[in-house]
């Protein structure tokens, strides 16, 4: 019935996300500890740090298609359960409504996902095994679904699995579209998704000209090459001032070094516009007040998502401007 | 030279009244005792004199109300030798006689002469001088009562209170401390001290202040207060008075049937 | 016996040390720059990059390692002469924690951007109300004992508020931002912190210091201290106030940093004649080089993320702390 994916072969790639601390650690030891309100955003912290953790393995390892898997499966999938915020858009993306028996918690938040409008009035699942016994599902897509805690508590053998590999450059995009377009039934649909992107991405304007750009996020951690981000800054024509210096794809980079370094632009998230803690503080320190800033929704750049498109327009559009008030 | 009335004197701690209507003149160039049983009010009432504990009535200090006296002005007045006290810091000989000369302080002003003579003559009467760079807390029990005794003496107020100055101090201790008292009547103070030892009150004390159940039953000259009868009354014993010698010797010969 | 120094001496010997840490601080950084480059960005004609380096960063780090330092280590002296308690500082009897408490509320559930003084009145108020709990856990026990265990309730209650308030906050990264709090950080301060912290301080600062005389005088016993014309009233308000205040102001932009309070007057006292007051100023002035120092080698000893300031000063307190302990238990 199942498959088990490979990377599981490759335990190496799961204990690297440990020692870099990205966002997806913060939220990992949060989920430990939460209690009430944040609940809301718990869902994220671990689809986030499945993100990462693929985002570090995806070049060694490559989940098997899973085609044998979806042989023994009736041909369109009736109730469909996501396990990961990133699969969740591309579900909402390319099944009808109602396939879909379950989406994670942070489908609804519009901060976290670009379908969460799509995603209202949709059963939100809480991460428990005991749903997922009650809704029986007959597909579950997760990046990759194998390695859910969850889904292994209820033996996962009893249901079809959709892995996905996580997606960190425009073609692996591509390919989850694609997979999953054919795994809910509905191919047709990807494919016109995926040509829409092309046509979108074709006019896009190389405005970087080579300038550097740091994505700095909260608390000084910069992301670096094999990213989605450096995916997105290289095809806007920017240089990613990780890449110059050579850090890893995610590394912690002090005020002072910034300031150093001074690139032309910064890329910030949005949520951190606001401070609303010591995290987000940093990134408004006065030293850095000089250097022009991006800013580009979380919501587009957490998950490789067609939201690509958008927020590759977003970019080269804040770069435009920026030119033009230079000049 | 300083006086302390007390009128119509007393103390509530809680519900109880520990110190009643207590009426007595001090004057200076005395050494006066208060005695009585445990937990009869005494070293409550050398507190409230020094307005430690709240009072009703009046205690006049040079005949100001010592309630409205500013604290340091009254610190200067009487000085005070509490009971079994604890030292907190391992300070130097000098350096804690020297803290007798806080009420003397202006705020954030060094110490001046005058206040190191002071401190010297309090180590000399209190003969500690030679234990000057001594640590405090490392010394002897006698030696440290007199290093106590000369640190309420640096203060050089017209009067000092000492609540029960001999407590474990050995017999020889005791008299020197007794003698350190009665020096300091003799220079013109007025002197208090809460006693137990009523043969060393006889002996060294001009007046008795006995006190039972927070109330004076007698007050008078040693010879005069200290009869059978109220030892038996006040303390439930049988003793003997023996008012023949240079002072009055008290010999306890056991509890008495009350 | 004593082998103290005299008092000036100890003074500018503390003071000197303050000015060379304050300078090594300024002079060290994750950027390698040259005294060359240093100079000519602080005397005005520098480049661009040097001078924001100079005066947005490190000036403003620098000036609150100082005066937290100071505040922290001067609020140690204090509370051990007030209360007559080598074990005292405000990281144990939870004061820091509890201000901790308060600049997290403010920060996490929004209120901080009010008003600028939302941020410290909160830290500076759950302060006061944390040793307001001690005073009433503790009393008037005769024994050092009880007042370190109340201290231990008042900070883990505390840090547990902190968890707890950050648990509830609608904020994803709260986790990350619990090991601040609880350890102090002086990381990425500007000089908004700055203005917010030195106010506090300063208040604090002189509150703490008007109370040496009284101090002394409880040397012998609160009843001793009060005949010899200490207000023990006052006193004990200055030294809530000044202590919360200061305390609160500190915390309130770096986080609780541990053990400055202890281990501060405990290398000091030696030096002087051990009396509470003699050791208050030069407890402000090497606790100000003490942490400057702390938070350089925070910057200085090779790691992947930037070291936790508590997690130094803990290295060398906590032996200062058991071998206090150990000493008091003959009194158990």
């Amino acid at each position: 019935m199942t498959r088990r994916c490979r990377r599981s072969a490759a335990p190496f790639g799961r204990e690297a996300t440990h020692d870099r601390k990205t966002h997806g650690s913060e939220r990992d030891s949060k989920g430990s500890g939460a209690l009430i309100a944040s609940v809301r955003r718990l869902a994220v912290i671990a689809a986030a740090s499945v993100v990462v953790a693929g985002t570090l393995s995806a070049t060694a390892t490559r989940p098997l298609p899973s085609t044998r898997a979806m042989s023994a499966t009736p041909a369109v999938p009736q109730r469909i359960m996501s396990m990961n915020l990133c699969t969740d858009q591309l579900v909402l993306a390319l099944a009808d409504r109602q396939q879909i028996a379950g989406l994670t918690r942070n489908a609804t938040d519009p901060g976290m996902s670009d379908q969460a409008a799509a995603a209202q009035g949709l059963p939100v699942l809480r991460n428990s095994a005991e749903q997922i016994l009650a809704i029986d599902p007959d597909l579950v897509v997760g990046m990759p679904a194998s390695s859910s805690p969850v889904l292994a508590a209820v033996a996962p053998q009893r249901y079809p699995l959709l892995d996905l590999e996580t997606a960190n450059r425009l073609d692996q995009i591509y390919r989850t579209i694609d997979e999953t377009a054919a795994a809910v039934g509905h191919p047709v649909r990807g494919a016109a998704l995926i040509a829409g992107m092309k046509r979108d991405l074709a006019t896009l304007p190389r405005l970087g000209r080579g300038r550097v750009a740091a994505y700095y996020q909260r608390r000084g951690y910069m992301t670096g090459t094999g990213t989605l981000v450096d995916d997105m800054m290289t095809r806007v024509g920017l240089t990613n001032l990780a890449k110059t210096l050579g850090k890893p794809p995610l590394s912690q980079f002090s005020l002072e070094e910034m300031v150093a370094a001074r690139p032309d632009f910064l890329i910030v998230e949005r949520a951190t516009n606001v401070v609303d803690d010591q995290g987000s503080e940093m990134l408004h320190h006065p030293a850095l007040s000089d250097i022009p800033r991006i800013v580009v929704q979380e919501a587009w750049t957490v998950c490789g998502s067609p939201a690509y498109t958008r927020a590759a327009h977003s970019i080269a559009a804040q770069i435009a401007r920026h030119d033009r008030a230079v000049r | 030279m300083v006086s302390i009335v007390l009128e119509h004197f007393g103390v509530t701690l809680g519900r109880r009244a520990v110190v009643r209507n207590v009426c007595a003149a001090l004057e200076p160039g005395s050494l006066t005792a208060i005695v009585g049983p445990n937990g009869a009010g005494k070293s409550t009432l050398a507190r409230a004199m020094l307005a430690l504990v709240p009072a009703t009535g009046r205690i006049l200090v040079d005949g100001i109300d010592a309630a409205a006296m500013p604290r340091a002005d009254l610190a200067r007045r009487i000085a005070y030798l509490p009971q079994g006290q604890l030292l907190h810091w391992p300070l130097t000989v000098e350096r804690l006689v020297g803290l007798g000369r806080l009420p003397h302080l202006a705020p954030m002003s060094r110490i001046s002469a005058t206040d190191t003579a002071a401190i010297e003559r309090a180590m000399m009467r209190a003969d500690v001088f030679d234990l000057r760079d001594r640590i405090a807390t490392e010394l002897s029990g006698g030696e440290r009562a007199r290093v106590l005794f000369a640190r309420a003496l640096a203060v050089e107020a017209p009067a000092l209170i000492a609540d029960e100055p001999l407590a474990s101090l050995d017999p020889g201790h005791q008299i020197d401390v007794m003698e350190l008292l009665r020096a300091e009547a003799a220079s013109g103070a007025l002197v208090i001290a809460v006693l137990h030892d009523l043969t060393l009150a006889a002996r060294y004390c001009d007046r008795l202040l006995l006190i039972d159940e927070g109330q004076i039953v007698a007050d008078g000259a040693p010879a005069a207060v200290l009869t059978p009868e109220r030892l038996r009354r006040v303390y439930g014993i049988d003793a003997r008075v023996e008012t023949g010698g240079a002072w009055p010797t008290i010999t306890t010969l056991g509890r008495s049937g009350r | 016996m004593s082998h103290w120094l005299p008092r000036p001496l100890l003074i500018g010997a503390l003071t000197t040390l303050a000015v060379i840490a304050g300078l090594a601080s300024l002079l060290f950084g994750a950027v390698d720059l040259s005294l060359d480059r240093l100079v000519a960005a602080a005397s005005g004609d520098g480049d661009h990059i040097a001078s924001i380096i100079l005066f947005d960063l490190r000036l403003p780090r620098t000036l609150l390692a100082l005066a937290v330092g100071a505040m922290l280590g001067l609020a140690g002296a204090a509370l051990q002469g007030y209360l007559r308690n080598p074990l005292a500082e405000p990281s144990v009897l939870g004061t820091s924690n509890a201000a901790a408490l308060g600049a997290v509320a403010a920060i996490y559930f929004g209120l901080a951007p009010l008003h600028p003084a939302v941020l410290p009145g909160l830290a500076i108020g759950c302060a006061l109300l944390s040793l307001g709990l001690l005073f009433l856990l503790a009393g008037d026990a005769e024994s050092p004992l009880t007042l370190i265990l109340a201290g231990l309730a008042v900070a883990t209650l505390a840090g547990a508020g902190i968890s707890l308030a950050l648990n509830l906050s609608p904020n994803p990264f709260a986790a990350m931002e619990i090991m601040t709090w609880l350890l102090g950080s002086l990381e990425n301060r500007s000089f908004d912190h700055v203005w917010i912290a030195l106010p506090c301080i300063a208040i604090g600062t002189a509150m703490l210091l008007w109370n040496g005389r009284a101090l002394d005088a409880l040397t012998l016993g609160e009843d001793a201290a009060q005949a010899l014309g200490a207000d023990l009233k006052r006193t004990r308000r200055r030294l809530l106030l000044g202590t919360a205040i200061g305390v609160g102001g500190a915390v309130a932009v770096s986080g609780a940093i541990g053990f400055v309070g202890l281990i501060v007057p405990h290398l000091i006292r030696p030096l002087t004649d051990r009396s509470p007051s003699a050791i208050l100023l030069p407890s402000a002035l090497g606790g100000a080089a003490l942490l400057t120092l702390a938070d350089l080698g925070v910057r200085i000893i090779p790691s992947t993320n930037e070291l936790k300031l508590g997690v130094v000063t803990a290295f060398l307190g906590v032996p200062i702390f058991l071998i206090h302990l150990m000493r008091e238990r003959r009194l158990w």
